[in-house]
């Protein structure tokens, strides 16, 4: 486990850079995590993935099926790497401050 | 994380905890497993530390050797020999005495930090141990090998806190819990109606059902084609089937034991068999997964009486198979008009010896199936195998991608294929990966998927 420094603020990550403690995620959050993963700017098309994720997560306390995903925010699988360029597990999840996905995924 | 090994860390600083003297603990841990207890495959492994003549033919056929331009840390034997080393310097009365006669030499932290991620670099796809002259399997030795590791609390935290430790914990590795499960199934019911117009009832937690198919937890979330076809292929067939949630248990059929340990194996191994027997189910079907197969089907009958467990074992290949050389299932291969090939798993072939099954069906089922070069016990590893297909810290997707990867994604390229079928969930994994790495025109899907979509 490790802190990154955020507006004065530390945010525990793992390993790979995934939010440690989901409570402490916010709008800024997502936006500092998309810059570690490249992406400069969220765009409207981001944050339907990333609200879809979040709201799923909430609910469910795990990531969403990533059909669902793709049929909830009508992007394909192309378009989900293309907002998010490590993928819906690596990438998508991490900005939506999910805990790091388990398993064969 | 500094540099132990080559360029790449499967291991992070916490779990390798490269500064730590390890040395005393990994000579005892290595000193257990060489004795008799250690009941896996204590004979072989044994023989395979004693004896080796070092022709070099296993690298003439190991992927990563082959794909890294032949260097020298990627051949099998040298990885081998590291543990080797070890064995002669503090188990053997030649290399007590005179070590430098012997090729045996003082264990390190260096030397740990470097057989670990060496450990690790290799997928136990055993195509070395097909060809060796005189049957040493690397394979068996690295499994080993990564045994003692965790045997000192070194395991990749993918494998073991966050796989094996979550599954016994939730009854999945993916930490899905029943209700997550029950919006999962009732999702796919739908698509099913939407993707293939038909209307399938999923059976969940139905006791005494004469088949319990358990799948690959991660097929739910990443691939769940592979759930919907054989959820369709299962209900054509009219046999009396079941998924199950996790609220009766384990319902992952995953066992990352498999890849390090057999105590983790052991205790997930248990924890399947008692979800079965509570079930009271008549066959256990494995989903589309290499490794679950070899725990299940195989290693089972090493650790478990066959009185314990009053089921049989089937991998789902095998019973679509047979149901359509019954004519119990009907199937149209104009339905699938695309070029499609097969890549035959590890687990599933050279280990487990299904190759017909998967050709039978896709045979049946496709229009233009045309295999890959080589295949079948010769197949090339994609990459995922050992857990490598959950595991991605720092450049390690990169490793996956530029060795195994790179000799599959021209072995694709090479067979002009559309859709290369699938039956492994790692499999699948390294395969999206890869397409997506090398911009491939081509997709992969699961062999029930593809059988599905022909059923008429």
């Amino acid at each position: 486990m490790s802190g990154m420094e955020f507006k004065g603020l530390t945010i525990d990550v793992d390993e790979d850079g995934f939010i440690q403690d989901p409570s402490l995620w916010n709008k800024e959050v997502a936006e500092f995590f998309g810059k570690t993963e490249g992406i400069e700017e969220l765009t409207e098309e981001h944050w339907k993935v990333i609200n879809y994720l979040r709201d799923y997560y909430l609910e469910f306390g795990i990531a969403p099926m990533i059909r669902k995903l793709c049929k909830e925010t009508g992007y394909d699988l192309k378009k989900i790497y293309q907002l998010f360029p490590s993928g819906p597990a690596k990438g998508a999840c991490k900005l939506a401050g999910l805990p790091k996905p388990t398993g064969c995924v | 994380m500094r540099k132990v090994f080559d360029d790449y860390r499967a291991l992070a600083d916490n779990v390798l905890r490269p500064d730590e003297p390890r040395v005393d603990k990994f000579v005892e841990a290595m000193g257990k497993s060489l004795k008799k207890e250690n009941w896996t495959f204590w004979l072989p492994y044994v023989l395979s530390l004693d004896y080796c003549m070092k022709c070099g033919t296993c690298a003439e056929v190991c992927p990563v050797y082959q794909a890294s331009g032949r260097r020298e840390i990627y051949h099998p034997v040298k990885r081998s020999e590291m543990l080797r080393s070890i064995y002669r310097r503090y188990f053997t009365l030649g290399g007590k005495l005179w070590p430098g006669l012997v090729g045996a030499k003082d264990l390190t932290e260096d030397g740990i930090n470097a057989l670990a991620e060496s450990f690790y670099r290799c997928t136990v796809c055993r195509r070395c141990a097909y060809v060796c002259p005189v049957a040493i399997d690397n394979g068996l030795v690295v499994r080993e090998g990564r045994k003692i590791l965790d045997a000192i609390g070194i395991a990749p935290d993918e494998l073991k806190d966050s796989g094996t430790q979550i599954q016994l914990k939730a009854g999945n590795a993916t930490n899905m819990g029943t209700a997550a499960f029950l919006d999962i199934i009732e999702f796919m019911e739908e698509e099913i109606a939407d993707t293939w117009g038909r209307q399938v009832k999923i059976p969940v937690d139905k006791k005494g059902a004469e088949f319990l198919l358990m799948h690959n937890a991660g097929d739910y979330l990443a691939f769940p084609e592979t759930v919907m076809g054989a959820a369709v292929v299962l209900q054509a067939a009219g046999v009396d089937w079941t998924l199950n949630s996790p609220a009766t248990g384990i319902n992952d059929v995953v066992n990352y034991g498999v890849f390090f340990s057999d105590g983790e194996l052991e205790k997930v191994l248990r924890a399947q068999l008692k979800t079965a027997l509570d079930l009271g189910i008549k066959t256990f079907v494995v989903g589309e997964c290499g490794h679950a197969f070899e725990a299940l089907k195989y290693l089972m009958q090493r650790l478990i009486p066959a009185g314990e467990r009053p089921f049989e074992v089937k991998s789902i290949l095998e019973l679509e198979a047979q149901w359509i050389r019954e004519g119990r299932i009907k199937v149209d291969p104009g339905k699938n008009r695309e070029i499609v090939t097969y890549h035959d798993s590890c687990k599933l072939g050279r280990l487990g010896g299904l190759y017909e099954e998967p050709r039978t069906i896709l045979q049946a089922a496709c229009q233009d199936f045309r295999e890959l070069v080589p295949n079948r016990e010769m197949s090339l590893c994609c990459g995922g195998g050992s857990g490598f297909a959950i595991m991605a810290k720092g450049d390690f997707l990169k490793f996956r991608m530029e060795t195994y990867g790179q000799l599959k994604a021209q072995q694709l390229t090479d067979a002009g294929a559309q859709v290369v079928a699938l039956a492994c969930s790692n499999c699948k994994g390294q395969f999206r990966e890869i397409i997506n790495y090398y911009k491939l025109p081509l997709r992969f899907a699961g062999v029930s998927e593809l059988l599905a979509n022909a059923l008429v």
